[in-house]
């Protein structure tokens, strides 16, 4: 009984999952990230060319805004956009695809620790509904794609049976996304070698024979994961880099101690102020932050907030689950000597900390998104220890009435609200309503003249207006080259991107105007042979004027 | 050079010392003095009441952790009132058993010191009275409702998740959660949001922490060394509940028990391996010395500005002579102006030469007389606050004399500058 009570839990869990992440994915949120029109915008190309927006022959990285994607989610997304047409509810469909196949697999991970199935299923049940869940399943986010598939290769990893299948999803989690390329060998070797059991073995020579067996264990492994993803590495060795060299940590912060301290010309022999100390607390600190409750509950960082990663209101898990999860920590620290299923846990939090620690970033979700489902899974343990204690069993009607709420609140959060306070440069909304009716009016007027606020906005204009990716591959070798960051924007056919000077603009011909909305119509119809075309909304405000100049 | 030893006086140090009647630099010393005399007494009475239920080596240990721990010097030297907690707090741990409601009495003594003599307003009471998640529920519907495209979610299911009774239990989580905050327990030195907290613990200390933890939870330990730790984990939960003033303040009674856990991870790790053991306790001294340093370079990094601003201001109208003007204005913007004044100049300042209030000398007619005050209540405030740095030039056209001007590291006065100044009307 109690067993077909929880298959029942499960099926309602996962069908419920699917409706909450294809439902209204044009409408929440209602507008394209730049990334997401990026990432769309490739798979049309590869779609219509095989080539990415550059021209580059079936590419293993998009170079996109020179920060090089890694490209698979481009290449899934293909079959949607051919299905569905290039908008906004194809680019998004692989991630939400990615969020079920990682509910369905956070199920399996949840039965290896919890032997109660009905327990199980309730706890799957309650984590089902994780703000982090909802939220990357909704956005287009090639991390979230890397994540499930690392989540998958994890699973297989622990099961220690068809390693194949592990290695097969690791190697596509390195191909969806950067961080998993140092996560997953990371992970091989620990889970090979199982260092933390040293602390109880008595003598270095058992040390000495466990690894060594543990090398031999698992060396194939990387070594095959490794052929595996050399041909991201040959096809633009210091380019695929070069996010790397925008974001580590070590460059950032040197030299690393504060300023005021600082003495002679080399801080780390510094005998008052030395940098070597102050290093190692800040990558302890970068470790040590995805462990901190807070940071997993509530608090938010500025770099954050300016990202769509940013959840409202919310941390990556529910108020409750950080607290929760300090007694999974305890848990997870009880049974390390003689449990490896406990210890893995741990090595599989390391391995998905160490691409994020080695970036200037103290906490950052979006770059550690391989670690949540192991923290789901020590707040499971968490849960689990709290059920044991709990004997009256009044409380679990209390506890379950409150999860209610909260998984409405959690909805209601990420389906609405979200869309209300993620409005912005990141999300800007506007074009998607404004971009055709600039399409049939450019047929007439010689030159598109876009000045908006919004970064990149030119890949907005190549969605919107699906934009021949063969015009745009002539163009390749006049865009700003790698290396160069900040404002990508490139003029190509007769659309030019730069801010409008009215004074020497106004004398214009046949030109059409995008701008903002600081003009009224009086003031602008004032302009000899201005008109104002349209007022383009987006979700919240009136975002932009379009304007002809005859 | 301002650094611990010579920082000036808090407002709880020139309370006390305005009750005792001895508002002076000695009096000052001997009010410090004695603050960390029963600290130590305190800490002796804690050590021998740990031997109890813990070996002496962690009780030893433990005691070093605490004694090495800037905060516990900060609040030492400067917050007598928070000792006085503390000297409580470990006084009943120490000579009374831990029942539970004796444990109750020590919670709403708690509780009731933090409000009546700290002066703290817990932000807590204002959430559990609900009027917060009102004004959450409005604006969380008004904000939705003005979305032209969104998805549409019937009212019913909108109101089981926007009702005041769960954004209350929200708000109230909110309160909570950073109690668990590991930044600030042990990163402070490297902080990410270089928020003002003295170091708590050294970030080394965090691996001695989990070591610490690990044989807590795997080890047999004492029934009554469980009950004391527990104990005072609730107790400083509720404090920090309960608390409402600078970070590093709220969690000084969670210092007790970490440095419990640590200790037993010291001291395990001192039997495993004793060279291991020792490369420990250097990498500490080397990090209490680190820290030391830093305090003694960058005092107002650290600790609190705004008795910084009281000292400048009263050293610096001290020498300009107080009979020499007829009016001395001392702005109040930054709190009890009065009594600064009473430390620093006498009873000279009960007089009504010193007025003490905000001023803006920007508009209307200025009086003659001394002001001491914040760069934009000479030149007007800024909404930004930002100031330049010449601002002092636009002076001279209301008549208006510079003595002299100094920049404060931080913010205490937003809109106002972070520069304050004497400044004569003659």
């Amino acid at each position: 009984m109690r067993k077909k009570i929880a298959m029942i839990i499960v099926v309602v869990t996962m069908v419920v999952g699917v409706a909450l992440r294809f439902t209204g994915l044009d409408k929440s949120p209602p507008s394209l990230g730049f990334d997401e029109a990026a990432l769309g915008y490739n798979a049309y190309s590869l779609l219509l060319t095989g080539k990415d927006e550059y021209g580059n022959f079936l590419p293993i990285s998009l170079r996109s805004f020179n920060d090089f994607k890694p490209a698979l989610y481009g290449y899934l997304t293909v079959p949607f956009i051919k299905l569905f047409g290039l908008n906004e509810s194809a680019v998004r469909m692989v991630s939400a695809l990615a969020g079920i196949v990682s509910l369905w697999f956070l199920y399996k991970l949840l039965s290896v620790f919890i032997k109660d199935k009905l327990v199980c299923s309730l706890i799957f049940l309650w984590l089902s509904f994780e703000p982090w869940r909802l939220h990357f399943s909704r956005n287009a986010f090639e991390t979230h794609l890397s994540s499930a598939f690392f989540m998958m290769g994890a699973y297989y990893l622990i099961k220690n049976k068809k390693i194949f299948w592990s290695l097969l999803f690791f190697g596509l989690s390195a191909y969806s996304y950067h961080s998993a390329r140092l996560s997953v060998p990371a992970l091989i070797i620990l889970w090979g070698i199982d260092p933390l059991r040293w602390f109880w073995t008595k003598n270095v020579s058992e040390v000495i024979t466990s690894t060594l067996k543990g090398i031999k264990k698992m060396w194939w492994m990387v070594a095959l994961f490794v052929a595996m993803v050399i041909p991201v590495f040959m096809a633009n060795s210091s380019l695929v880099l070069t996010r790397f060299n925008q974001e580590n940590v070590f460059k950032r912060f040197y030299p690393y101690a504060p300023k005021e301290l600082v003495e002679g010309n080399n801080p780390f022999l510094s005998i008052n102020s030395n940098a070597l100390y102050y290093f190692g607390g800040i990558m302890s600190g970068h470790i040590m932050s995805y462990f901190s409750p807070i940071n997993l509950n509530s608090r938010i960082y500025a770099w954050v907030k300016m990202s769509p990663q940013f959840i409202p209101g919310m941390g990556m898990l529910g108020w409750i689950e950080g607290i929760v999860f300090v007694f999974g920590l305890i848990v997870v620290i009880k049974n390390l000597r003689k449990s490896f299923l406990h210890r893995y846990l741990i090595y599989w939090m390391i391995s998905g900390i160490a691409p994020a620690a080695v970036t200037w970033t103290w906490y950052h979700p979006l770059r550690s998104l391989n670690i949540f489902p192991a923290i789901e899974i020590i707040v499971a343990l968490g849960a689990v220890e709290i059920i044991r204690l709990v004997k009256n069993k009044l409380w679990y009607g209390v506890i379950a009435a409150v999860m209610f709420v909260t998984v409405v609140y959690t909805i209601n959060n990420e389906l609405l609200y979200s869309a209300y306070e993620n409005h912005g440069e990141y999300q800007p909304g506007g074009f998607r309503e404004g971009m055709m009716e600039l399409k049939e009016l450019s047929k007439d007027y010689d030159q598109v003249i876009i000045d908006s606020p919004h970064a990149q906005s030119f890949i907005f204009v190549l969605f919107y207006q699906q934009i021949d990716p063969n015009i745009v591959h002539k163009y390749a070798d006049i865009r700003p080259k790698p290396g160069i960051e900040g404002n990508l924007n490139f003029n190509f056919e007769k659309f030019v991107f730069r801010p409008i000077d009215w004074p020497k603009d106004r004398l214009l011909k046949n030109t059409i105007v995008w701008t903002d909305d600081t003009m009224s119509k009086e003031e602008i119809e004032s302009i000899p042979g201005a008109k104002l075309r349209m007022v383009v909304p987006n979700a919240l405000y009136d975002t932009a004027r379009i304007i002809t100049i005859e | 050079m301002i650094s611990l030893f010579n920082y000036p006086p808090t407002e709880e140090q020139i309370w006390i010392l305005m009750k005792t009647g001895t508002g002076s630099e000695i009096g000052l010393l001997w009010l410090r003095i004695l603050t960390i005399l029963l600290m130590g007494i305190v800490f002796w009475f804690w050590f021998n009441k740990l031997r109890t239920v813990a070996s002496v080596k962690s009780s030893v240990i433990s005691i070093i952790l605490l004694v090495m721990s800037p905060a516990v010097w900060g609040i030492g030297w400067s917050y007598p009132l928070m000792v006085v907690k503390l000297v409580l707090v470990l006084c009943v741990v120490t000579f009374l058993k831990t029942k539970w409601w004796i444990i109750l009495l020590v919670l709403v003594g708690l509780g009731f010191y933090n409000v009546s003599f700290l002066k703290q307003n817990p932000a807590i009471l204002s959430k559990i009275t609900m009027s917060d998640a009102r004004n959450e529920v409005n604006n969380r519907f008004m904000s939705e409702d003005t979305l032209r495209i969104k998805m549409e979610l019937p009212l019913m299911w909108r109101r089981i998740g926007y009702n005041k009774l769960f954004i209350t239990y929200r708000q109230v989580l909110a309160e909570l959660l950073p109690f668990f905050d590991l930044e600030t327990l042990y990163f402070q030195e490297v902080h990410p949001m270089e928020q003002k907290s003295v170091v708590l613990f050294y970030w080394p200390e965090i691996f001695i922490l989990i070591f610490g933890i690990y044989f807590w939870v795997t080890s047999k330990l004492k029934n009554d060394s469980n009950n004391i730790l527990v104990v005072l984990l609730v107790i400083s939960f509720i404090d920090f509940l309960f608390s409402n003033t600078v970070l590093y303040q709220r969690f000084i009674l969670l210092l007790i028990p970490l440095s419990l856990l640590m200790a037993y991870g010291v001291e395990k790790i001192l039997v495993a391996n004793r060279y291991v053991g020792a490369v420990v306790g250097v990498v500490l001294l080397y990090a209490t010395y680190v820290n030391s340093y830093d305090i003694s370079k960058r005092a107002d990094f650290w600790l609190d500005n705004r008795p910084l601003v009281y000292q400048y201001w009263y050293t610096g109208i001290k020498p300009l002579g107080v009979e020499n003007f007829e009016k001395i204005y001392v702005s109040t913007l930054i709190g009890s102006s009065q009594n600064y004044c009473w430390f620093y100049l006498g009873d000279i300042c009960k007089t009504d030469k010193f007025v003490f209030n905000s001023f803006n000398l920007s508009t209307g007619n200025i009086d003659n007389g001394l002001y001491a005050g914040f760069a934009g209540e000479f030149v007007g405030p800024k909404f930004k606050n930002d100031f330049s740095s010449d601002w002092d030039s636009q002076l001279p056209a209301k008549d208006l004399t510079l003595i002299s001007k100094e920049n404060i590291r931080d913010t205490v006065a937003y809109k106002y500058g972070n520069d304050i100044g004497l400044v004569i009307k003659k």
